[in-house]
């Protein structure tokens, strides 16, 4: 495996370059230092002192050369002296420059010196000859012609060497100069250079860095964006490359959980459109906007559609049903179970025939609680309608059977009674007013047995307006005011002022004389019977209430049901007992509800609900 | 002697019947089914007719019909006795030009009371 660089040897590379690049700029103004320094040395240390030399070696000259006048002009102590001290002197200087000898024409001309002044020194010694003579005159000449050409040689030579050091200075001053310039403009340049290099790599190495950052920030993004096929493709091999080939394993590894999730939904899908697809009753799946998603092979059938041409359509502009589209809409706002009223059948007629259904609407919540599906059933009711139908025809036609044979009973007993058939003693009248009484109890109850099978299978027709409770109260309360006189009964109207329902006259009048009826066959005297109404929200209650003996518990919840009697009931020629549940049937037809409280011996109050007026 | 004609299938009622109304002094005639019960009405000319629904050959609504659509018995007074109680039977029975329509069961005291005012608005 290729040893990876790290991140922190990236940027320790990074460094690195940038201080060796320093380092050559150091190098390179330390170089220029020490050239400079040269320079100076070349003028401070190696001219310097020659022309030092040489201004010492003119000086001692000078004053030899004075000795030697001094000499000629008779102090000759004194001057012998002095150009002894300056021949030292002299010598001194002279082996200075000697020693420091650095420019080619300068050896020349010192040897010239060393043999110019060896003579010079000579000639002096003749002179002194010439003095132990007394001759002035020759010395005077001699110095002359001999020694003062000679010094001024020695002279010149000496000024050659000051002036080659000089020239030589003034070279090295010039050298140092340029260097100086070049140091300057190289130093620029290398800064330069440096500089750009310095930025270029400080560019490359984060680069280098930030490069692989960027990509793997912009690819999670589209990762957690929800494209899981998206990787990242990052092939360094320091810290980010190999956090790349986590997160690319770690993606892998989500890529798989989501198939595997998927691949479990569409199990699901398939289980419940599986279960959708066999529930024998026709079947609608529709969302919050009412577009169909779902129908299953029955409804498919029911409606002639097919699934797939009608999904996502609006319900009504596929199936022009508007009570089941107004049960889904109640569904969706109320977010509860609807069921089409009892009465309310939808009819279809396909393959030639007729067929019955109930419809029911079932809210589906999705999880935050919302509303998002309604599921609509379409109970096939048409073998209980047929059922329905024929126990209704089975029941008129009973009723009707009955009726004929009750006329000529009737008709027989109240003739007889009335005489026609000649007299009767006490006995037979007693019997035969047995027989009348049963009669018409019977006929009683062939007209509820039609009543309640009419009201039963829809057929009868409310006809709805806006009424006065109080008309009611005064059609229903008047065919007993009679009675309850005579039998002690207090039989009290509550002020309703102006309350008006919505409800069919007659029917609503049948079923309080219905319930005035039974408050009295269960009342004594000196009790009461009370008629009242509020109105309660949208809703009219209707009260009847009685100071009677009551109704026993247990027969409470049962007496709505046909051909139940309270258990203190005796008196079973009183009523049919289909009175209740014939009252129950025109309530809900008006689409209320009824129901009783009773304590027994304190009496029983019966109350049902109509709507108010539209 | 005003003549009624009682046009009826069932013994029992006729029995009743026609004792009452004789004994009231009626002058009766019966017929068992609607085409005797027509053919009675126009050649006996009755001041009213007793009709049921229900009878052999011809039904009593069918019956209203065609005496009605004859002169002879377009203004016979007919009084229809059945036991078909429903709203639209007694709805159509007065369409076909009855005067009364009395369900089943009566008393004899209605019908004779039924019987009297029709015969005096005649």
């Amino acid at each position: 495996m290729k040893k990876r660089l790290s991140l922190k040897h990236k940027i320790l590379f990074g460094y690195a370059a940038i201080t060796l690049i320093l380092i050559v700029l150091a190098g390179w103004a330390i170089y220029n230092f020490m050239s400079l320094d040269e320079s100076i040395h070349d003028i401070m240390v190696e001219n310097y002192r020659s022309v030092i030399a040489s201004e010492g070696m003119m000086e001692a000259l000078e004053r030899q050369d004075s000795a030697e006048l001094i000499f000629i002009f008779g102090q000759q102590e004194e001057a012998l002296d002095i150009f002894q001290k300056n021949q030292i002197e002299f010598m001194k200087h002279l082996s200075r420059a000697e020693d420091n000898i650095t420019i080619e024409e300068e050896n020349q001309i010192i040897s010239n010196l060393n043999e110019d002044y060896q003579t010079y020194l000579d000639k002096f010694i003749n002179l002194r000859e010439l003095a132990n003579n007394d001759n002035v005159e020759k010395m005077q000449n001699y110095y002359l012609t001999e020694i003062m050409p000679h010094f001024q040689k020695i002279k010149d030579e000496t000024r050659n060497l000051l002036t080659v050091n000089q020239e030589h200075m003034r070279q090295a001053q010039s050298k140092a100069n340029r260097r100086a310039t070049q140091a300057i403009y190289s130093s620029i340049i290398f800064s330069v250079i440096a500089i750009i290099l310095a930025i270029t790599l400080g560019i490359y190495v984060s680069n280098k860095i930030i490069k692989p950052i960027n990509s793997l920030t912009d690819t999670i993004k589209e990762i957690a964006g929800g494209n899981l096929e998206k990787k990242i493709n990052i092939t360094t091999r320091d810290e980010i490359g190999e956090l790349a080939k986590e997160f690319n394993s770690m993606t892998e590894r989500l890529k798989e959980y989501e198939q595997l999730n998927i691949s479990k939904l569409i199990e699901e899908k398939n289980k419940s459109e599986g279960i959708v697809k066999s529930i024998s009753n026709p079947l609608i799946v529709t969302d919050d906007e009412n577009r169909i998603l779902l129908i299953n092979p029955e409804a498919e059938k029911l409606f002639n559609l097919k699934e797939k041409d009608v999904s996502g359509t609006h319900f009504l502009e596929i199936i022009k049903e508007e009570k089941i589209f107004d049960l889904i809409t109640k569904t969706l706002e109320t977010g509860q179970e609807k069921k089409g009223q009892k009465n309310e059948v939808i009819e279809f007629t396909y393959n030639n025939t007729e067929h019955y259904y109930r419809i029911t609407t079932n809210p589906l919540k999705d999880k935050t609680g919302e509303i998002n599906l309604v599921v609509t059933i379409l109970e096939d009711i048409t073998h209980l309608k047929e059922v329905d139908k024929m126990k209704s025809e089975f029941v008129s036609m009973v009723s009707h059977e009955f009726r004929t044979p009750l006329t000529s009973m009737n008709m027989s007993i109240n003739m007889l009674l009335e005489g026609d058939a000649g007299e009767i003693n006490k006995d037979q009248r007693e019997l035969l007013e047995v027989a009348k009484d049963d009669t018409e109890h019977l006929n009683d109850l062939v007209d509820d047995l039609l009543d309640l099978s009419k009201l039963e299978s829809g057929k009868i027709n409310l006809e709805f307006e806006n009424i006065k409770v109080k008309d009611i109260f005064d059609n229903s309360a008047k065919p007993f005011k009679q009675k309850a006189e005579d039998k002690g009964i207090n039989l009290i109207q509550k002020d309703v002022d102006d309350l008006k329902v919505y409800a069919d006259l007659n029917k609503i009048t049948w079923v309080i004389t219905n319930l005035i009826g039974n408050a009295l066959r269960y009342t004594e005297k000196g009790d009461k019977i009370v008629l009242d109404a509020n109105k309660k929200g949208h809703k009219v209650h209707i009260s009847i209430t009685d100071t009677g003996e009551g109704i026993p518990k247990e027969y409470q919840h049962k007496i709505f049901e046909k051909f139940v009697r309270a258990g203190t009931d005796q008196d079973e020629s009183s009523g049919t007992g289909l009175g209740l549940p014939i009252a129950k049937e025109v309530v809900e037809a008006h689409g209320g509800r009824i129901w009783v409280k009773s304590q027994e011996g304190e009496g029983s109050t019966f109350t049902f609900t109509l709507k108010l007026p539209k | 002697m005003k003549k009624v004609l009682l046009v009826e299938d069932n013994k029992n009622i006729i029995k009743v019947i026609s004792m009452l109304l004789r004994s009231k002094g009626f002058d009766l005639k019966i017929e068992q089914d609607g085409v005797s019960g027509v053919e009675t009405a126009l050649e006996w000319e009755p001041d009213i007719i007793l009709l049921d629904i229900k009878l052999p050959k011809m039904n009593g609504f069918l019956v209203c019909e065609t005496l009605r659509d004859n002169e002879k018995t377009a203004n016979t007074k007919i009084i229809i006795v059945s036991a078909k109680a429903e709203e639209e039977d007694i709805k159509r029975g007065f369409e076909l030009g009855a005067d009364e329509y009395l369900t089943k069961p009566i008393n004899p005291n209605e019908l004779l009371e039924v019987i009297n005012r029709h015969l005096k608005s005649a």
